[in-house]
């Protein structure tokens, strides 16, 4: 299957920009209707400029990091994949993620450095990462990640065995690590599981795609099985040669209701059905339980504010930061 | 005269405008359609001549206003540490 292609000629059967957004592939989708003549959204072209001036941001503020982080610093997601796009700049992120072995020091010695919260006083840790933090002069928050962002049923791994295993990232500064492809394509598929479940965003695929592309297969599905991730592999590796057969008008854009549902219907890909009950427990369970330092309060008035927006579509729910 | 773009300085082409980066002073600016004629033409290396004749051919503008247009950018360009004069 020829991905690109594939995803260009499902950017080009949609219409809705706002599916587009809800997949991920709105940077892809401007380069690829000014090409083809269409009109771009205004707000498709800022986006554009976000990331540009994001890609632009990310080698500086990792320099500024790796100054004063003892130890190993892992990058994982957004700008790691980004660098395997054809061009980096068709990949949005939001923030830089960085797995360390000991996200409460790298903290301090961030905060000691002028780094600040993202998120004001009131900013809280969450499941797999310390309170988002942001040097005052960049647009990218800083997320400290003491575990990998999975599934809470999945058996992904200690940081010091990830640590242990750590090549150097595609970013080209001195120090910036990351996980080897095949370990780093596993972890994608574990965090778009986290959040969407089986409904994968076409970007979800397309990011596990460009990371595992040249990785032995079986090396990596082996691996996944390790992470207790297997039927999830194989499920994402499924959904990615069915985009060669997709058809635009296939693409939705989800609500809240929609991804919480998924999300917990993902338990279902648990190792074995025996482990699914547990699964979607834990799953639940963690989608409504509090933050970790977030108060029941805190955590019932964010639950408050979402329930009356249920239905509506949660990409425009979230870009009017609730 | 030609230029060169300082090593604390980066920049990204998006659609037909240029976004700078400077390291130094850690601040971003956003090059309008005609400055970023302007600036591809000087980052490739080519001179201010060069640039002035690019803007009269993609927009129009009369020759001598190109020129003096060209030369006031390069030096706010230069002023601001985002491009530096080359020898000779």
């Amino acid at each position: 299957m020829n991905l690109w292609a594939a995803v260009e000629r499902l950017v080009d059967e949609v219409t809705d920009p706002a599916v587009l957004q809800a997949n991920g592939l709105q940077l892809i989708a401007a380069r690829r209707w000014r090409i083809t003549g269409r009109a771009v959204p205004a707000v498709w072209v800022e986006a554009e400029r976000s990331a540009a001036i994001t890609a632009l941001a990310v080698p500086h503020l990792l320099i500024r990091i790796r100054g004063v982080v003892p130890g190993p610093i892992l990058l994982l997601k957004g700008a790691e994949i980004a660098a395997r796009y054809p061009d980096p700049a068709l990949r949005p992120f939001g923030d830089l993620d960085l797995l360390v072995p000991n996200a409460e020091t790298a903290e301090r010695a961030l905060h000691e450095c002028g780094f600040r919260s993202a998120e004001g006083d009131a900013a809280v840790a969450r499941p797999h990462h310390q309170p988002p933090l942001s040097w005052p002069r960049s647009p990218l928050p800083v997320e400290l990640h003491h575990a990998l962002p999975a599934p809470p049923w999945a058996t992904a791994p200690p940081v010091a065995a990830l640590v242990a295993t750590a090549v150097p990232a595609a970013t080209g500064v001195d120090g910036i690590e990351t996980l080897p492809p095949e370990g780093h394509a596993v972890l994608l598929a574990a965090h778009a599981w986290l959040h969407y479940g089986p409904r994968l965003r076409v970007r979800d695929l397309i990011d596990v795609a460009v990371m595992v592309d040249g990785s032995d297969p079986a090396e990596v599905a082996d691996l996944a099985r390790a992470w207790g991730l297997g039927r999830v592999w194989t499920a994402t590796q499924a959904a990615i040669h069915r985009l060669d057969r997709q058809r635009g008008g296939d693409l939705r854009e989800p609500s809240l209701a929609d991804e919480h549902l998924a999300r917990w219907a993902g338990a279902l890909w648990a190792p074995s059905p025996r482990a699914a009950p547990r699964a979607l427990a834990q799953t639940i369970g963690r989608d409504l339980q509090p933050w970790p330092g977030e108060m029941w309060p805190a955590r019932l008035a964010r639950l408050g504010r979402a329930v009356p927006h249920a239905l509506r579509s949660a990409g425009a729910y979230r870009s009017e930061k609730h | 005269m030609s230029y060169q773009v300082p090593g604390h300085v980066h920049h990204r082409t998006v659609d037909d405008e240029v976004v700078v980066f400077d390291g130094q002073t850690e601040t971003y600016l956003g090059l309008n359609s005609t400055a970023t004629i302007v600036w591809l033409v000087l980052v490739a290396g080519d001179s201010t001549g060069a640039a002035a004749d690019a803007l009269v051919a993609q927009t129009g503008v009369a020759p001598e206003v190109a020129l003096a247009d060209t030369v006031a950018l390069a030096a706010d360009l230069v002023r601001r540490g985002l491009l530096e004069p080359t020898e000779g």
